[in-house]
């Protein structure tokens, strides 16, 4: 069983023809990242947050990019992990709903 | 031909049809009608003549060729029935035993299948269900007749016949053909399978059949007769039949579905958006920006992929991928563990990028009692073999298809043991993303090296044997430098070439000029912001002077070389490294008088000129205001512009030039320049590869690159050399902060760690407390290292929780 699977069974998009479950599943990708992104910046100071401005202007390789974040971002694992558990939990509401 | 006194088709007549009499009633009067009796007699007259002449050989065909023309000869017997229920959903009733002219063992029906007149012999089959319910309202019987149309044999009689089936007994005229026919209509469908497994059963029966039809009862008899159409019925449910069929959802329902998707969606959305909406200026700005070209594909994936390698090992990251924990990655089957983020990364401009896409938390492989470094690479080999996806990865090409010995020796651990690199309890783990060696140590506790990650893609991976060398805290006695594979034998075997070989003529390294006082120049401006890569220009250089010439270059490593040549004999009878004495263990060649500091550091708090001249000229922010002098130390003579002046002819780059001007160029340049700098070093100042190593060594800090693993002391100093001359350099600057404290930025990681080596070499002899902090480029990053000199070894405390340590006021020794 995938969590694909587990996806589209939580969110009830069985009944859905596959392409309309794609592009759901989609959309909740786009959600997670920027609950993701939210929520690491938010523990960005300002300085930080401006550095990290000026390094995407200048279309920063991977490297930096990654870099950047585990320098400057505490606790980025448990960052992390937190979005997606509320991620979870909202899943597992909607579906008991 | 056309029976006559046929009633009209149902189908064709059918408001005709109810207002005929049922045939079963006896007092109807269309049983009582002499012209019906004189029809039937008539019919029957007709079967009798049709039979003589089909028995003549002069049949008719029929619409519906009875089932004893398709499957057998002749019809009657009651083997020929039931093949005939067995193959054909269709059969005539009339071919069955119980339909038999004249048996009123059969109960109910009092009718007489009379054979079919003329070409409508056949029989028209009508849907039971197109029969209207009130037309056929079932007796006790069990029968429903239908006048002018069908006799049914209802389904809900299951005493009577076959269950699951339908009989209809069809009036057609004279052609009354009762039929037996399976409730389903896609029987029609169907393919006939025989199952000759069940042909021994079918075979009883039809033997025994007339015997049990007339021992058994009626009920029995149909009971034993549906048994064998219901065994050998044609009907066979096709794979299409058996599966359940998808739920055909009605629009409205998916409507209703999406809309509660999209719903929820929004609400999450909201909040993102409220959250979005709460952050500072900058954050919110930077979330903007990346949201902004999220969608235009590139940076949102860019930065899935940062997180990813941000995370790295553990089990998150971002987008779709990340869900995966919805489910404990533990409890996932181990092919679909993967590393997040890799369909983020995969669809966007990295996708070239080959990324770990396995994930194997607990993938651990510990070393056991007796068990060797080979033996378990390839425990670790064929453990993970077994995970999908790990053949594409870089790691899967590297670990699994090379030899086990080979690897193991590649990855730092040398299959003669003989410096313990591994030990029983030691393990390896392999987490997707970087293979990490595990110690725990009594003394120092949990001991973790990442000795293989992935770097920079597909294409680099990077080693770090010198941490792992660290990080084991191997006692490394002199002479057992054979480490590393080759490249150390060949540097051996230069060595060893070099003391047979006649002392070139003195370099000008070799030979000091003159002392002079010591060039002074101005340090950076105040101004100059205080950051890591900045630090050397804030510093305060020193030089030596006056220090008393060393002694003759081509005397004291002729000396070192037979010195060296002997030990290595002596290695060589023995069958054992052999370590230096301590009287052969010369002064350190970096010893600085810390009087001399102290005096010029006053001298320039007194004058208000610095004390001490700069050495880098490749500091833009360093101004060189007098031509600086050589000094009398051998170090100081190597770096000394006097004899970078004629190599300036071929560089510009002192350190690069004096090397290559050295001696000892020409027999170390070959040798690979990670196993020279990876020498324990001979703690003889004058020994021609110690000399080599310290000139390599400021090379190090002059590009602050470090050598490819096998690249050539010549290829490496090339390389060096452009990308000073390329400004793609970071030099390193490494400062001693007091006699037992030095402290080394700038540079690549590996150089400050080579760097580090090299310092706790050279100053750690005979004491144990030199530490060497090293603070790297990221600004939080700090360690330190410290000697525990036993041999010239030395311990590696990582990571060290202390501040960046000032370097104000110490003196830049590179």
């Amino acid at each position: 069983m995938t969590t694909q699977t587990d996806l589209i069974r939580a969110l009830e998009m069985d009944a859905l023809p596959v392409e309309e479950q794609e592009s759901l599943l989609s959309e909740l990708d786009d959600i997670a990242f920027e609950q993701t992104l939210i929520r690491i910046l938010e523990n960005l100071d300002d300085s930080k947050a401006e550095e990290l401005e000026h390094m995407l202007e200048r279309d920063p390789s991977d490297e930096e990019v990654g870099a950047f974040f585990k320098t400057h971002v505490k606790n980025l694992d448990k960052l992390l992990s937190e979005t997606m558990d509320d991620l979870k939990s909202d899943l597992l509401a909607k579906k008991e709903n | 031909m056309k029976s006559f006194n046929s009633p009209p088709s149902p189908k064709k007549t059918p408001e005709k049809q109810e207002s005929r009499p049922s045939p079963v009633n006896p007092n109807s009067k269309i049983h009582n009608n002499p012209n019906r009796n004189k029809a039937i007699e008539a019919a029957q007259a007709d079967f009798v003549k049709r039979k003589e002449e089909k028995a003549a050989g002069n049949t008719r065909k029929s619409r519906l060729r009875p089932a004893s023309k398709k499957y057998g000869p002749k019809k009657g017997t009651l083997e020929k029935q039931a093949q005939a229920i067995a193959h054909d959903p269709w059969v005539q009733a009339s071919e069955l035993p119980a339909f038999s002219a004249g048996n009123d063992s059969y109960g109910a029906v009092d009718y007489v299948p009379q054979a079919g007149a003329g070409e409508e012999s056949g029989v028209d089959l009508v849907p039971q269900e197109a029969i209207p319910a009130e037309k056929h309202p079932a007796p006790s019987t069990g029968f429903v007749l239908v006048p002018g149309t069908d006799f049914v044999l209802k389904n809900n009689d299951e005493n009577i016949k076959p269950p699951g089936r339908d009989i209809i007994v069809r009036d057609k005229g004279s052609e009354l053909a009762p039929l037996v026919r399976p409730v389903h209509e896609e029987s029609n469908q169907s393919k006939i399978e025989t199952h000759p497994a069940k042909e021994d059963l079918l075979n009883q029966t039809l033997e025994h059949g007339p015997l049990l039809r007339e021992k058994l009862s009626k009920k029995e008899w149909w009971e034993t007769l549906s048994a064998v159409v219901a065994k050998f019925g044609p009907h066979k449910k096709t794979n299409a039949e058996t599966q359940p069929q998808p739920k055909t959802e009605s629009k409205e329902k998916k409507k209703t579905i999406m809309e509660r998707i999209l719903a929820f969606f929004g609400m999450l959305r909201g909040r993102n958006k409220a959250r979005a909406e709460k952050l500072g200026p900058a954050q919110k700005s930077v979330h903007d920006t990346i949201m902004a070209k999220s969608f235009k594909g590139k940076k949102r994936d860019l930065l899935a992929l940062g997180l990813a390698i941000a995370s790295g090992p553990a089990p998150l990251g971002v987008g779709i991928d990340a869900l995966q924990q919805l489910k404990p990655i533990n409890q996932q089957p181990t092919a679909e563990r993967k590393l997040p983020g890799l369909d983020a990364i995969k669809k966007g401009p990295q996708a070239s990028m080959e990324r770990p896409i396995v994930q194997i938390p607990g993938a651990k492989f510990e070393l056991k009692e007796g068990q060797g470094a080979g033996e378990l690479i390839y425990q670790m080999q064929q453990s993970l073999k077994h995970v999908s996806g790990i053949e594409n990865t870089d790691f899967g090409k590297m670990l699994l298809h090379k030899d086990p010995n080979l690897l193991a020796e590649q990855l730092g651990f040398p299959l003669n043991n003989a410096q313990g690199y591994m030990q029983p309890g030691d393990s390896l783990e392999f987490n997707g993303t970087s293979l990490i060696f595990h110690r725990v140590d009594k003394h120092r506790g949990p001991q973790d090296v990442t000795i293989l990650q992935v770097e920079k893609g597909a294409t680099h991976v990077v080693t770090h044997r010198e941490q792992l060398r660290e990080k084991l805290g191997v006692h490394m006695p002199q002479g057992a430098e054979i480490k590393w594979g080759q490249g150390t034998a060949a540097y051996r075997t230069a060595a060893a070439a070099t003391t047979e070989t006649p002392a070139a003529a003195p370099s000008p390294r070799e030979v000091p000029p003159a002392p002079t006082p010591a060039p002074v120049v101005a340090t950076a401006p105040a101004t100059m912001p205080e950051s890591p890569y900045h630090v050397r220009s804030m510093s305060v250089k020193y030089k030596t002077e006056n220090v008393p010439p060393a002694a003759p270059a081509n005397d004291t490593s002729e000396a070192a070389a037979n010195a060296e040549t002997a030990r290595a004999n002596q290695e060589q009878v023995a069958g054992h490294p052999i370590p230096e004495t301590a009287s052969t263990r010369p002064t350190n060649p970096l010893s600085i008088d810390p009087n001399e500091i102290a005096a010029r550091l006053d001298r320039e708090q007194t004058e208000g000129k610095p004390a001490f001249p700069s050495q880098s000229p490749f500091n833009p922010t360093e101004t060189v205001t007098q031509a600086p002098a050589a000094s009398a130390s051998v170090l100081e003579t190597a770096a000394a512009p006097a004899t970078s002046a004629e190599a300036s002819a071929t560089s510009g780059i002192p350190s690069i030039d004096a090397m290559r001007e050295s001696s000892t160029w020409k027999t170390f340049k070959g040798a690979p320049a990670t196993d020279v700098l990876d020498q324990p070093g001979s703690s003889n100042p004058s020994d021609p590869s110690n000399a080599f190593r310290m000139d390599l060594f400021k090379v190090l800090c002059a590009s602050g690159i470090t050598p490819n693993g096998g690249e050539t002391s010549e290829a490496y100093v090339q390389r060096a050399q452009e990308a000073i001359a390329n400004h793609q350099s970071d030099p390193a600057s490494v400062y001693q902060v007091s006699d037992t404290e030095f402290v080394v930025r700038g540079g690549d990681d590996q150089s400050e760690r080579y760097l580090a080596n090299f310092l706790l070499q050279q100053y750690a002899a005979g004491n144990d407390s030199v530490k060497v902090i090293i603070q790297g480029k990221s600004s939080n990053y700090v360690s330190y290292y410290t000697s525990a000199i036993n041999g010239g070894t030395f311990n590696h405390l990582d990571p060290y929780p202390g501040k960046i340590p000032s370097v104000t006021g110490a003196k830049e020794i590179f």
